[in-house]
């Protein structure tokens, strides 16, 4: 009997509970691409200042593996993860391929995907025969279609993380490298290199952004208010991290002490957040914009994405775009 | 501040000390940076020659499982479907190193017939010891994409991964050797590989130190620095990174040459406490080495010594001071003697004893001339008190010539006479000398006379007194004046063997008539009323007995002034040897002022001559004679 008077004691006071209350309890699970590094920097500083917990939310980051990084839209979908980070244009694929996303925060605003080859390189076409090293889950799409427009044909090489171990042994001739992450690590590996071996397809007409933000349009229907929260935490994290670039990066090495697969150091996360910073701001030096993509530049990359035959069906900017 | 006194011996030894000093540091700084530099070379040297021998150590060993590697793999070229086989050879390969803990045999999919992913591997189980065997191409690990497959079947070479954690097998850290196996198309078909425990690497780079604190690391060809991981903070340094955060631009090109698989030598962190230098080159693997010694620690040794040579240097400097002090003042102390015996003899102890010295030097030479100083000055002084006694009985007598001289002339001037305002006087150049003046007043006349004596001096003096003597006894009472300068003439010629002569003026006023006679023998021109009297000048007396002189007359007007003087008014000089001159003496005749008297004048123009010869010798006799009738 006094379990029973328990149990109704406490079903009413949830149910007296307001809903701001109930929505401060909300748990997010927030999937990054890939494993702890400062290109994540904000979300682990909003967490450690909590900026999240101000904002009415728990938020649990979900690095995944991998094995996982093919299937993340799977999780999303499942509902085991509420917030997924990927790029525009696997955004734009997914949605194309009936994956029921929107994008509710543009990170990146611009490109940084580049071709790093053994020898000096001039225009796209200099890449035509080459064997290019690249992941092998599909960051590379931003370079296929460059590789369409210009008719240039390679010998792609995939590896079980990146090929540039590949590229430092001669075993490709090229390796597609983000300015702020794989381009970082080479530099690590193997020493400066000669920037006329440089290839940044921002400078190619690609110089589209990159990194957002997804979730189901079901659950963005659903929680306006809540990812509203989100985004706002998530901005002053990154602001935060702006601001205090080396508390940055020590809070990111606890995620990454975290997280037992990671092998960085702090020269390489220093230059990462340098160049990512870079990369979040529209214009250099004007601050930090998380500006949504513009729906000119949007439809022109869907149009690239259907001609190349990466996509089957065109998306609208509305589908998308939040 | 008082400034201390220091001695001969102190100063000459602090000198010495000075100079022995200077070349002390001198050589000391020289074979400083000479040792330095013959340390630093030799250190250099000796971290190379370790470094190629722990180079060598590490190559015996991965050459002898490069020949391994690829001699079992020629074996299973033979019957690369016979997985006993090939399981055998991998157990051999196993057995037959104690560095291998895993053999795999990994083919190309499709290659074998019905086996998509085939990689038969056999490790050593670090727990039991046992040698396990499975097939990688079952599992979900992906070897096809893994560095030691995907490498040499890209690239149809050999190679040396990078460390990795083998978590397939043995889970320990570990490098691959992988050997590529093609048909005979030249397509890989197959890569052996065999994996090495990498602690027994790390342990013995760990071991190389030729200076405590100095390292040798070993980089692997992705620029992972294998012997410096620090998984424990999450923080791996690779040999660029390393490079970045040391901020040293040497480091920096020192890696990058490194990383080049170059060989060398490198000096960084100049100007810093930690500068170092660096000695390094490639393995045969891809991978490069290289042993840092700090420069601090190379040179501790050289700089304790360096230390020592100073104290014991400064010790000695303190001995050579003492030393010196102690020699030079021996050898100085009849100096102090002769001090001593100086100012004995400069008190006129001319017998003062002198040091006894026996050496044969400039100390003894010094004392034989303090002798002969001694009686030099002794006889010296002998012979000027014997002078000085002459001098002070000659300056007697003078002093009572002059006083003498001085008698003859008179200096009773008439006071209380209304008709006369009369005042002389005679200044000799030396004691006594040869100017003359006189003057009488007898029944309403006025007589007067001034002369100077040729030469100065006594004889001057002697001439002087028979002049006067002449001048009284030949005047008389109505004897014209050619008449008396004519005797006179003759009594001072007479007898006058030496040639002096006297220049003379004599006068004769007549206060009734106010007639003025006068007679002039070769002297200066008289000055009466502010202008030369004009007159026969005659000549001399003393030169040519009866000589006729002539005399002349004139009437003076009331209140007339006369100015009698000898040459050495006008002669007296200057410093620039010019002299007063006749000029000036009239300017200042034709402005004494009318109530100036007799004396006041003498005396206003005695204050113009001394101002004009500002202090210059006298060098003749001056008399003055002002008559105001």
């Amino acid at each position: 009997m006094r379990r029973l008077l328990t149990a109704i004691s406490l079903a009413l006071a949830l149910i007296c509970t307001p809903a701001q209350k109930l929505a401060a309890q909300q748990t997010l699970v927030v999937m990054p691409q890939w494993s702890p590094q400062t290109q994540f920097a904000g979300f682990y500083v909003a967490l450690e200042k909590g900026y999240y917990k101000e904002a009415g939310l728990d938020i649990v980051l979900r690095h995944p593996n991998l094995s996982s990084t093919a299937s993340t839209y799977k999780l999303l979908e499942k509902g085991d993860v509420q917030i997924l980070g990927d790029m525009l244009i696997n955004g734009i694929i997914n949605r194309s391929n009936g994956v029921k996303l929107v994008n509710i925060m543009q990170l990146t605003q611009h490109n940084g995907m580049l071709a790093v080859c053994n020898k000096p390189v001039d225009t796209p076409r200099d890449l035509d025969g080459m064997r290019i090293g690249r992941w092998s889950n599909g960051f590379e799409n931003i370079c296929t279609l460059l590789m369409h427009r210009d008719s240039v044909e390679v010998d792609w090489i995939s590896s079980v993380d990146h090929a540039n171990n590949l590229f430092i042994f001669g075993a490709v001739d090229a390796v597609l490298c983000y300015s702020y992450s794989e381009f970082i690590k080479l530099r690590m590996s193997a020493g400066e290199i000669p920037a006329d071996h440089v290839l940044r397809f921002a400078d190619e007409g690609l110089d589209y952004p990159e990194d957002g933000l997804y979730v189901t349009e079901k659950f963005y229907n659903k929680n306006k208010d809540v990812l509203d929260r989100f985004i706002e935490a998530t901005k002053k994290g990154w602001e935060y991290a702006s601001e205090n670039r080396e508390e940055a990066i020590g809070i990111t090495f606890r995620h990454v002490m975290a997280d037992h697969s990671a092998i960085t150091n702090h020269m390489t996360q220093k230059l990462m957040l340098d160049e990512y910073l870079r990369l979040l701001e529209k214009e250099e030096g004007a601050g930090l914009s998380f500006e949504s993509v513009g729906k000119e530049e949007f439809d022109a990359l869907v149009d690239k994405l259907a001609d190349a035959g990466i996509i089957s069906r065109k998306v609208t900017y509305e589908e998308v775009i939040r | 501040m008082k400034r201390t006194k220091k001695s001969f011996s102190t100063r000459l030894s602090l000198n010495i000390l000075l100079i022995v000093s200077i070349l002390f540091i001198t050589a000391l700084v020289a074979a400083s940076i000479f040792s330095h530099r013959l340390i630093s070379r030799e250190a250099m040297k000796s971290a190379d020659n370790l470094l190629h021998a722990t180079i060598s150590d590490i190559e015996k060993v991965t050459i002898s499982i490069e020949t391994m590697t690829r001699d079992a793999a020629g074996i299973c070229y033979a019957r690369p479907n016979d997985d006993n086989l090939i399981r055998q050879i991998e157990t051999s390969v196993l057995r037959g190193s104690p560095y291998i803990k895993c053999s795999t045999m990994s083919f190309r999919p499709g290659y074998l017939p019905g086996k998509k992913k085939h990689a038969p591997m056999s490790w050593i189980d670090s727990d039991s010891g046992e040698i396990k065997y499975k097939n990688l191409g079952n599992e979900d690990y992906d070897y096809l994409h893994a560095d030691w497959y995907q490498i040499p079947y890209l690239t149809g070479k050999p190679v040396w991964t990078e460390p990795y954690y083998a978590i397939e097998s043995t889970g320990e850290l570990v490098t691959t050797y992988s050997y590529p196996l093609k048909d005979s198309t030249g397509e890989v078909f197959a890569v052996m590989a065999s994996d090495i425990d990498i602690s027994w690497i790390i342990d013995t780079v760990r071991k190389i130190k030729p200076y405590e604190h100095s390292y040798l690391v070993l980089v692997s060809k992705c620029g992972q620095l294998v012997t410096r991981a620090d998984t424990e903070s999450g923080n791996v340094e690779t040999l660029y990174s390393y490079a970045l955060e040391s901020g040293d631009p040497d480091v920096l090109d020192l890696c990058n040459d490194m990383l080049k698989g170059n060989k060398g030598t490198r000096i960084f962190g100049r100007h810093t406490k930690n500068m170092s230098f660096a000695v390094y080159g490639p393995l045969s693997n891809g991978w490069t080495a290289g042993i840092a010694c700090n420069y601090r620690e190379v040179l501790a040794s050289n700089a304790k010594m360096q230390l020592m040579i100073l104290l014991i240097g400064l010790l000695g400097l303190l001995v050579l001071f003492g030393t010196c002090y102690a020699i030079i003042r021996k050898l100085t102390k009849p100096l102090s003697q002769f001090s001593r015996s100086a100012i004995s003899i400069a008190q006129g102890n001319f017998d003062t004893k002198l040091p006894d010295i026996k050496s044969d030097d400039e100390i003894k030479r010094l004392r034989d001339s303090f002798e002969y100083m001694e009686t030099s000055l002794t006889k010296y002084i002998e012979n000027l008190k014997i002078t000085t006694a002459a001098n002070e009985r000659f300056e007697s007598e003078l002093n009572i010539a002059r006083s003498i001289q001085m008698n003859m002339v008179p200096d009773d001037f008439p006071e209380d006479d209304d008709r006369v305002d009369l005042h002389a006087l005679l200044q000799p150049a030396k004691e006594v000398g040869g100017d003359l003046y006189d003057f009488l007043i007898k029944n309403d006349t006025l007589y007067f006379a001034i002369g100077d004596v040729s030469g100065k001096g006594v004889p001057a003096s002697l001439v002087m007194a028979i002049t006067r003597a002449a001048l009284r006894f030949t005047s008389g009472e109505g004897v014209p004046l050619d008449k008396v300068m004519s005797r006179v003439n003759n009594f001072v010629s007479e007898g006058n063997d030496t040639g002096m002569f006297v220049t003379t003026f004599i006068g004769k006023f007549d206060f009734n008539t106010r007639k003025f006679q006068y007679c002039n023998a070769g002297h200066n021109p008289i000055i009466v009323n502010g202008e030369y009297l004009q007159v026969k000048p005659n000549i001399a007396v003393g030169l040519f007995p009866d000589f006729v002189y002539e005399m002349a007359e004139c009437i003076l007007p009331e209140n007339s002034r006369i100015v009698l003087y000898t040459d050495g008014v006008t002669e007296a000089e200057n410093a620039d040897k010019e002299q007063f001159g006749g000029e000036r003496l009239l300017d200042w005749a034709k402005t004494i002022p009318e109530g100036m008297n007799a004396k006041e004048a003498n005396a206003d123009l005695m204050a113009r001559l001394h101002a004009f010869t500002d202090g210059n010798e006298q060098n003749d006799d001056i008399t003055i004679m002002t008559i105001k009738l």
